[in-house]
């Protein structure tokens, strides 16, 4: 293997997480796990190209370098982080199409041809989307309802939300939108 | 050329180093940029930092080699480089976007921590911001401003350029054999 196959293949990998993604998917409904949320099926499917990816970096880390441990590490990493960098720009793209308020609205006026600005606004609503995120913190282990009352099931979104005030501290950025 | 005849441990490790450099360079500018305060329109400056600061490094570096400042430069190893950089500038460019956008599902999870042990009703589980305005009027404004919709009394409809991208996401989805639009 040379550098110019190993650039190939890594620009290929978002590709190739598409075709992983789609046979997954179809594979998940086939088996009666259509009602999985599609986060997880796309995170399922990124995670399984990881698999090639090691080929990868491991045919790379032994054609290249001195030999030494160092190198091997230099070499599996390089090739790691690259593909899960695109992985997660895959994971987001994908996952826009899921839950992006943009998407949303384009997609419904491609399917109507046009639609009245005020429909628009009472069919995203706020108390429609809390519904459908409840639905989603549900279905994705975040959020658990007991006897009427909403709680916390799982702390990892909450924990990207606390990473994401800190960041915007560090950029000196509202930590509200009003 | 096979990497092994080219120089070993160099080839392995010029592009991790490499992409890393580059990495923390755009990151620390966009942080001083953003700290100064002293720019309108933030995300319009994120490309032009992540994307065209290190081919001007680059282009720096080329220019040393050829006068002889720095050693010449490998354009395999600067590919490899730029390719990682080009990776984790994508992947930070997309968190930056969750960060600036305030999401409504992390900001229902922070009241209901907030009500913990006892937890939430559903009437109370909206933060003071979800407001329509905030939600689909700021995104219906974002379209508009993108030039991705265009509203004629009162009616929207997507340009040629909303038609391309809203195809090109239904192609997608239906590649994956999921519904044109998603549920949530």
């Amino acid at each position: 293997m040379n550098q110019t196959t190993l650039v190939c293949g890594l620009l290929a990998a978002p590709l190739g997480m598409c075709v992983i993604h789609a046979i997954v998917s179809r594979v998940a409904r086939a088996t009666g796990y259509g009602s999985l949320a599609p986060q997880v099926v796309v995170f399922t499917a990124v995670m399984l190209g990881n698999v090639p990816a090691v080929w990868l970096a491991w045919e790379f880390a032994r054609k290249a370098g001195s030999g030494n441990a160092f190198d091997i590490v230099c070499a599996i990493a390089y090739v790691l982080l690259t593909y899960n960098g695109f992985g997660f720009c895959y994971f987001h793209f994908f996952n826009a199409t899921e839950t992006s308020l943009h998407v949303h609205i384009m997609m419904e006026i491609l399917a109507a041809g046009s639609i009245p600005s005020e429909k628009l606004t009472r069919r995203y609503s706020a108390k429609e989307m809390i519904g459908v995120r409840i639905e989603r913190m549900i279905a994705l282990g975040q959020l658990q309802e007991r006897d009427g009352y909403f709680v916390l099931n799982d702390r990892t979104l909450l924990l990207v939300g606390k990473i994401f005030d800190a960041w915007r501290r560090v950029l000196r950025m509202s930590l509200s939108p009003d | 050329m096979d990497i092994a005849t080219v120089n070993g441990a160099k080839d392995v490790l010029f592009p991790l180093e490499y992409a890393l450099e580059m990495f923390v360079v755009c990151l620390v500018s966009h942080i001083l940029l953003w700290r100064s305060g002293r720019v309108r329109n933030l995300g319009a400056w994120l490309a032009p930092i992540f994307l065209l600061l290190p081919v001007v490094m680059g282009a720096t570096a080329l220019a040393g080699s050829v006068t002889g400042v720095v050693p010449s430069v490998i354009w395999s190893r600067w590919a490899m480089a730029y390719i990682l950089h080009l990776s984790l500038s994508g992947s930070y460019i997309l968190v930056y976007t969750a960060v600036a956008g305030f999401s409504p599902s992390i900001a229902i999870l922070k009241r209901v921590e907030g009500s913990m042990p006892n937890g939430l009703p559903r009437d109370q589980l909206a933060p003071f911001w979800f407001k329509d305005e905030n939600l689909t009027g700021a995104r219906r404004e974002n379209l508009l401003a993108a030039g991705f919709i265009t509203e004629s009394n009162g009616m929207l409809c997507l340009s040629t350029s909303g038609v391309i991208v809203a195809r090109g996401l239904v192609v997608f989805r239906r590649f994956l054999g999921l519904p044109d639009i998603a549920n949530g």
